[in-house]
């Protein structure tokens, strides 16, 4: 009877104990049951799940073996374990473990009930490694969350900065945005510099009417189609400011092309730096420079810039055309690339005694051209920089070739007016003598012959001075004309048959005929007649026809001469009406003469509002002609 | 191989051999299990099979012996594993198990071959 309660007790626990292992089985949990020993006692099937082995085989097995749970980075403390299992005041631990298996780190909830009874430990372990992983999901997301929020908000204080920055620059700066051309942001210094107020969404041709005359919307396209910035200096901005009216500005701009995340262009930033005052300024320098250039371009002296080194910096017109250089040829160049090298010693010798003594220098300086010489006076001075340093020599150089040989004319025509005055007057104190003589002897018929001698010497010597008086009023301008009304074909026969009576070698014609009177100064004119019909027969030595010629050619009347005689070289032909000169060839110099008498001729006639000319060929003959202005009286 | 029944682990001579009755109770141990494992067969026959298991397995085996019995359904009969005997002088020797399970006239009664592995192990 006890036997059969036994064992309806023994069947009782089994299918306690049955259920207890099922449930146990089944619990998501892990169990696991350690004794005093550590070893394990019991393993639930989660718990040998959760340790990757076989349950049965766990049995006996060290806790610390098949579950080293780790704890901030540590094994769990043995030595806690120990003294909670003997320990009568901690019934439970629970914590967060890690636990390392096929190199995955699992997370475990892990709580540990400790039966002192028994002396025991329950663990219940919780794998919690995924809810970890959620929990560190979120976590992480709720971090990338708040992140983002940062980032969003830094944006947003670094947009609203920007914007600021944007609007209180002192550059003009316009974002516009889209192939439409609107403004998305106009700064005030923009507004400012058009002089109007633009609101976002205005487009550009809306608010700057002016903008497509003057290529900036079809700049603006270009930029956004080609997505090349755009640089442009001292673009000139006509604008219509309103109360201002029309004004240029000069701008120094800046196109930029803005892209989106993809790289396309999206909107144009716009800057533009207000550079009229120093445009102004440049022009106004430049202005005064061509003025300069001008003025020194209207001088007939060669002017020069040098540097210190001798590299030419500027050159007037005159340089340019005598030296038959461009400025822009010069520049940079020193005498040594344009002049001979002993012409280039000399200025360069110049150039450094301006620079050593830092004062003024006046030379005369020969300078090669061709196979002539020609002779400045130079005054070269030395120009200071801020420092009083010499930075460059300036010359200023004057032709004086001319001058020379006028001087040297002078001197000629001074020999010559002397001989042409003793000559005269030795003849006439030789013939004298002869007269005083020949009266002791009584002998009368040849003291008239050379009384009548002594009076062509003085008609000589009283046209010579004549001449000389004549040159001595112009020079002085007191050639005073006293114009009359007179038959110029009379006037002219009258001196053509005074001249033909003095040589027998020419016949002197006279053809054509005014039928009008001329107002002039006849003696003046007859001077001129003289002059040239005198010349004709002077210089046609061997005789031959001279023909005057009166033709009337619109308003005036035409008067030539052309003898046949020696003629003069084309050299000589446009110097014969200048003071002086007289051709130099060797036959010429056998003529008598002061060398002034066309000179004379030329300027009564330019008094009358008329003009001389020469037609010659040397060796064949010469015309000279005069006009007069006929009516005005 | 052919499956290995009841009575063929009974007749094995040369592998130590034990068997319960669905009570958990030992009827039969041959020689070679006392000769492997020290203990004598009057000791052991009609005493309970957690007598010859280390204590800590002596808890698992009680839940698994009892779940089988309600349930019919084990994960430990007819395979190898590789667990521990306690012995007569209560040293521990791992041991090669393989353990059938046969009901005869309603009742279950369990075979084992215990093949030492190697030496004491505790």
């Amino acid at each position: 009877m006890k036997k059969e309660k036994y064992t309806q007790v023994l069947t009782d626990l089994r299918k306690s104990l049955a259920w207890i292992d099922l449930v146990l089985a089944n619990l998501a949990e892990g169990v696991l049951v350690v004794g005093e020993d550590y070893k394990v006692y019991f393993a639930n099937d989660s718990a040998a799940q959760i340790i990757g082995k076989e349950r049965v085989l766990l049995m006996g097995l060290s806790i610390w073996e098949v579950l080293p749970l780790i704890r901030e980075n540590q094994i769990a403390d043995k030595t806690f374990f120990v003294d909670a299992l003997k320990s009568q005041k901690s019934e439970n631990m629970s914590g967060t473990y890690f636990f390392e298996r096929d190199e995955q780190r699992l997370t475990f909830d892990v709580k540990v009930r400790f039966i002192r009874k028994i002396k025991q430990a329950v663990f219940w372990i919780n794998d919690i490694t995924e809810q970890k992983e959620h929990e560190e999901a979120f976590r992480q997301e709720q971090i990338a969350l708040i992140r983002e929020q940062i980032a969003r908000d830094e944006a947003e204080k670094e947009r609203a900065r920007l914007y600021s920055l944007f609007m209180q620059a002192p550059v003009p700066i316009a974002i516009i945005k889209g192939v439409n051309q609107v403004y998305e942001l106009s700064n005030e210094a923009n507004n400012k510099a058009l002089g109007r107020k633009i609101m976002p969404g205005q487009t550009v041709k809306e608010v700057l009417p002016e903008a497509e005359k003057m290529g900036l919307t079809g700049l603006i396209d270009k930029v956004y189609r080609t997505g090349e910035t755009f640089h442009g200096n001292e673009l000139p901005l006509v604008l219509d400011i309103p109360g201002i009216g029309v004004k240029t500005q000069y701008v120094n701009a800046i196109y930029q092309p803005l892209r989106d995340l993809y790289g396309n262009v999206e909107a144009i930033m716009a800057i533009g730096i207000d550079v009229t005052e120093q445009v102004l300024a440049r022009q106004k320098v430049e202005e005064s420079q061509k003025l300069l250039q001008t003025i020194i371009d209207g001088s007939n002296a060669v002017i020069y810039l040098k540097d210190v080194k001798g590299k030419y910096m500027m050159i007037n017109s005159a340089f340019e055309k005598l030296f038959n250089f461009t400025r822009e040829e010069v520049k940079g160049k020193t005498d040594y690339d344009i002049f001979p090298k002993a012409v280039a010693d000399e200025l360069r010798v110049n150039d450094k005694e301006v620079l050593r003594t830092r004062g003024t220098l006046h030379r005369e300086e020969s300078v090669g051209l061709g196979k002539s010489l020609r002779t400045y006076i130079s005054v070269k001075f030395p120009l200071f920089d801020t420092n009083g340093k010499p930075y460059a020599v300036c010359g200023i150089s004057t032709d004086i070739t001319e001058r020379k040989e006028r001087e040297r004319r002078k001197d000629n025509f001074i020999d010559m007016a002397s001989h042409e005055l003793k000559t005269p007057v030795t003849s006439m104190k030789i013939f004298n003598k002869v007269i005083k003589d020949l009266a002791a002897k009584g002998d009368v018929q040849r003291v008239a012959l050379y009384s009548s001698k002594i009076g062509v010497q003085l008609d000589r010597l009283a046209k010579l001075v004549n001449e000389l008086l004549n040159l001595s009023r112009i020079q002085s301008g007191r050639l005073e004309m006293e114009k009359e009304l007179f038959d110029l074909n009379v006037l002219v026969k009258e001196m053509v048959t005074y001249i033909q009576i003095s040589t027998q070698k020419h016949a002197i014609h006279i053809e054509g005929k005014l039928d009008s009177e001329v107002y002039a100064d006849r003696e003046r004119i007859a001077q001129v007649v003289t002059n040239l019909v005198t010349n004709a027969v002077k210089y046609s030595p061997d005789g031959g026809d001279v023909f005057v010629r009166i033709k009337k050619e619109d308003d005036y009347v035409n008067v030539s001469v052309q003898d046949f005689g020696i003629g003069i070289a084309q050299k000589y032909q446009s110097k014969v009406f200048e003071r002086f000169f007289q051709v130099s060839g060797h036959k010429e110099k056998t003529f008598p003469g002061l060398g002034i008498g066309l000179f004379i001729s030329s300027v009564i006639i330019q008094r009358h509002g008329g003009e001389m000319a020469i037609q010659s060929v040397k060796g064949k003959g010469s015309t000279f002609s005069f006009t007069l202005p006929l009516n005005t009286h | 191989m052919s499956k290995v029944g009841f009575d063929d682990i009974i007749r094995e001579q040369d592998t130590p051999v034990i068997a319960i009755d669905q009570e958990g109770i030992i009827f039969f141990v041959n020689e070679r299990f006392e000769q492997e494992y020290g203990w004598r067969e009057k000791e052991l026959l009609g005493n309970v099979i957690t007598m010859i298991m280390p204590p800590y397995m002596r808890d698992a085996h009680n839940l698994g012996f009892s779940r089988f019995m309600v349930t019919e359904s084990s994960r430990i009969l007819n395979k190898s594993l590789a667990l521990p005997v306690y012995c007569r002088d209560t040293s521990i020797k791992k041991a090669e198990h393989f353990i059938v399970g046969e009901k005869k006239d309603g009742k279950w009664q369990f075979a084992a071959m215990v093949k030492p592995l190697e030496a004491n192990i505790a």
